[in-house]
């Protein structure tokens, strides 16, 4: 086994990371732990933090104040960048190589475990792109390039694996066929760090961290936050915890709703998830 | 950089732990991945392959062809006012007409003055009464005038080395006329002995300017290329990729010199190909060395290219460029005008210029015949240039990151 995770099982140890871009702060005192296998999701409206915090892991972005250890190491490190798997946010590929020349060059870069010609046709068949693999990514609809992308993060088979938004403009079904192939990764002592802003995905991970302007908000499994805030909905506990972080005026809402509006235009799913009517912040109290 | 020093000994390739990501046949792979995929993008896009290798050939010929042109014939006035005794001026004509005028006689030399002012003709001959007789006793072509309209320089000096050299060539052309086949031609009297070092008098203008066309084309394309290219790798977010994986910074670099390298390299050796065996530019010296400098010119493009990426945000402000980082070049290395008869401020900033090194050293070896050893300090001083844009922009990579 590796030898430099002795101590303890946490994969990735957050301590107060302050993030400033001019005046905003895009990470804000953050402070979490993911412990190895588990899958846990990022919940929290644009702008809050959770590409900024995704990127001071991979160690893209040098925290102002604290610090980040993944894999026991502390970030940036040589050591840590061919053991983790970053899917961007948008799909960052080369639009002129197809879908399998872009897998190749990755697993160059990264290095594989066996055969690379193997490796890749193994990972074309993990997202369905098999029989689109000669196709340029620049000719790829929006949710085939989502699929390309996480075979790209996927390709040298990576113990802790970074999702930004996995899943946006993949349709619904194949949304499924992810998430059941996040479960069997992660089934495999994968550890998942996926952020999202869908409520039903998020309840599909072990833990949450909800945030809000670089903040925790609250941190459990989906049930407990749910409990926790005595709601029924993801979506009314996100609100609670909110609204209590701004010192329990009901008043001011969350811009969650606003992006779970936001969202819906073009997220099919979204369609079956209960959006709160509009005043309906603290109707816990 | 970081890394190459401290592994090696780390266990070997077992499975895909730390000791296969580093260490030096790791960083090879990942440095030619890098390069196989920028040969791959440039093989995707037939235009930019088209733009490359066809279009300086376009160039050189079209510019070869406008500088050879300076041989049109060109319409002279002439006052013929020679007296004799026996009239050498058929010959003369004759000459001059092997030169490319063609003479068209007017009345005086006030007629002659007035026409060349008014522009009709670009210039006039007036052939003095003791033409003929001056010859025959020795005295020279003194009394020949020659009337420039003077407004394009260029072309007033053109027809004044055109003159020049149909005078030289006058003596020979009496001989064959009227002394027996074989004896010697008087030297002209009055006429300097010029002697070339490199060169000689028919070293077109072509010739002169090829390793200048040779140095611009590959500086040019490929700093452009470069810089969009990286400029993409930013914007598309594939950088941030490459930043998560374990390539470091100096192979991304490396990976971008190799890969355009050879495209480069490919489109210098078309140009220099093409320069020689099909516009007849004379190459004196060895097609190796050439190429040497070319590489190292080459190399200074890829790692600026990459620099200056850095400052632009879309490719539009690449093209910004074209007058920041290019034409100065072009302007001040050397290429049009001799470095001995600048400024002595522009020549200090030429001085900072790598393409004025190239040139430089192009020149030597083009046109002079020398060899690598006569532009190995030239070479050093490129070599400094690599050395200190891929400190530059690798600085900038990092820098980005955070
Ligand atoms: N490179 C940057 N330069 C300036 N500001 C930045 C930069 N990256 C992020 N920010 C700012 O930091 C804040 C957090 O951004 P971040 O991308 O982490 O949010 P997010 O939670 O991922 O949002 P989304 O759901 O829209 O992806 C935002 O206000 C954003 O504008
Ligand atoms: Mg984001």
């Amino acid at each position: 086994m590796t030898p430099t995770t002795g101590r303890d099982d946490a994969v990735v140890q957050a301590v107060g990371l302050v993030k400033r871009f001019g005046s905003i702060r895009a990470l804000d005192g953050l402070t979490l732990g993911v412990q190895r296998g588990e899958k846990y999701g990022l919940l929290g409206p644009n702008g809050s933090g959770k590409t900024t915090l995704i990127r001071s892991i991979v160690g893209l972005v040098a925290p102002d104040e604290g610090e980040v250890r993944v894999l026991g190491e502390k970030v940036p490190s040589p050591l840590t960048s061919s053991r983790i798997g970053y899917m961007t946010q948008s799909a960052a590929l080369y639009e002129d190589l197809t879908v399998r020349e872009n897998l190749f060059f990755f697993a160059r870069l990264f290095g594989t475990p066996g055969q690379t010609a193997d490796r890749v046709e193994e990972v074309l068949r993990l997202v369905h792109l098999t029989d689109r693999s000669g196709t340029p990514v620049r000719a790829l609809s929006g949710g085939l390039r989502q699929r390309a992308s996480l075979a790209a993060a996927l390709i040298h088979e990576p113990e802790l694996l970074l999702l930004d938004e996995p899943t946006v403009g993949v349709d619904p079904e194949l949304r499924l066929v992810l998430w059941d192939h996040f479960d069997r990764l992660n089934a495999l002592g994968k550890t998942i760090i996926v952020s999202t802003h869908v409520m039903e995905e998020a309840e599909r991970c072990g833990r949450i961290a909800l945030l809000r302007a670089g903040r925790l908000l609250a941190e459990g499994s989906p049930l407990e936050l749910k409990q926790g805030a005595g709601a029924a909905s993801m979506e009314a506990a996100y609100l609670h915890y909110a609204s209590q972080a701004d010192g329990g005026d009901g008043g001011r809402r969350s811009s969650m709703t606003d992006e779970g509006r936001r969202s819906s235009r073009t997220d099919g799913a979204r369609r079956s998830s209960r959006t709160p009517p509009k005043g309906g912040a603290a109707d816990e109290g | 950089m970081k890394g190459e020093s401290t592994t090696r000994s780390g266990g070997g390739p077992s499975g895909h732990g730390r000791g296969m990501a580093r260490g030096r046949p790791g960083s090879l792979r990942r440095t030619g991945a890098i390069a196989v995929r920028i040969i791959t993008q440039f093989r995707r896009d037939p235009r930019t392959i088209a733009l490359i290798f066809v279009a300086p050939v376009l160039v050189m010929s079209l510019l070869g062809y406008v500088i050879t042109e300076k041989t049109t014939t060109l319409t002279v006035a002439v006052v013929r006012s020679d007296q004799g005794p026996v009239s050498l001026v058929p010959v003369l004509e004759r000459v001059l007409e092997g030169k490319g005028f063609e003479l068209s006689g007017v009345r005086d030399q006030d007629d002659l003055v007035a026409r060349v002012r008014e522009g009709e003709f670009r210039a006039g001959l007036i052939v003095g009464p003791g033409f003929s007789a001056d010859i025959f006793s020795g005295r020279g072509a003194g009394s020949l005038r020659l009337v420039l309209e003077g407004s394009d320089a260029v072309l007033a000096a053109d027809i004044s080395r055109r003159f020049a050299q149909a005078l030289q060539e006058l003596p020979e052309a009496l001989a064959a006329t009227f002394l027996a086949p074989g004896a010697a031609p008087p030297t002209p009297p009055g006429q300097p002995v010029v002697d070339y070092v490199y060169g000689g008098p028919d070293l077109g203008a072509l010739s002169y300017f090829a390793p200048g066309y040779v140095a611009f084309f590959a500086f040019f394309f490929t700093f452009l290329l470069t810089s969009v290219s990286f400029l993409r790798e930013r914007a598309s977010g594939t950088m941030e990729r490459l930043l998560a994986s374990p390539v470091q910074r100096s192979e991304i670099v490396v990976g971008y010199l190799v890969g355009f390298g050879v495209f480069a390299l490919g489109q210098s050796l078309v140009i220099l190909l093409f320069a020689v065996y099909a516009l007849g530019v004379k190459l004196a010296g060895s097609l190796g060395t050439a190429f040497v400098v070319e590489a190292s010119l080459v190399a200074v493009a890829v790692v600026m290219g990459i620099f200056f990426s850095f400052y632009a945000r879309n490719e539009l402000q690449v093209i910004q460029f074209i007058p920041i980082v290019i034409i100065p070049q072009i302007v001040l290395s050397g290429f049009i005008t001799p470095l001995e008869t600048m400024h002595e401020p522009l020549r200090w900033l030429a001085l900072a210029m790598p393409m004025t090194y190239a040139n430089e050293a192009l020149r030597a070896v083009i046109i002079r015949g020398l060899g690598l050893g006569a532009v190995l300090p030239e070479l050093a001083i490129l070599g400094g240039f690599i050395a200190l844009f891929t400190l530059l922009a690798a600085r900038l990579i990092q820098r980005r990151i955070a």
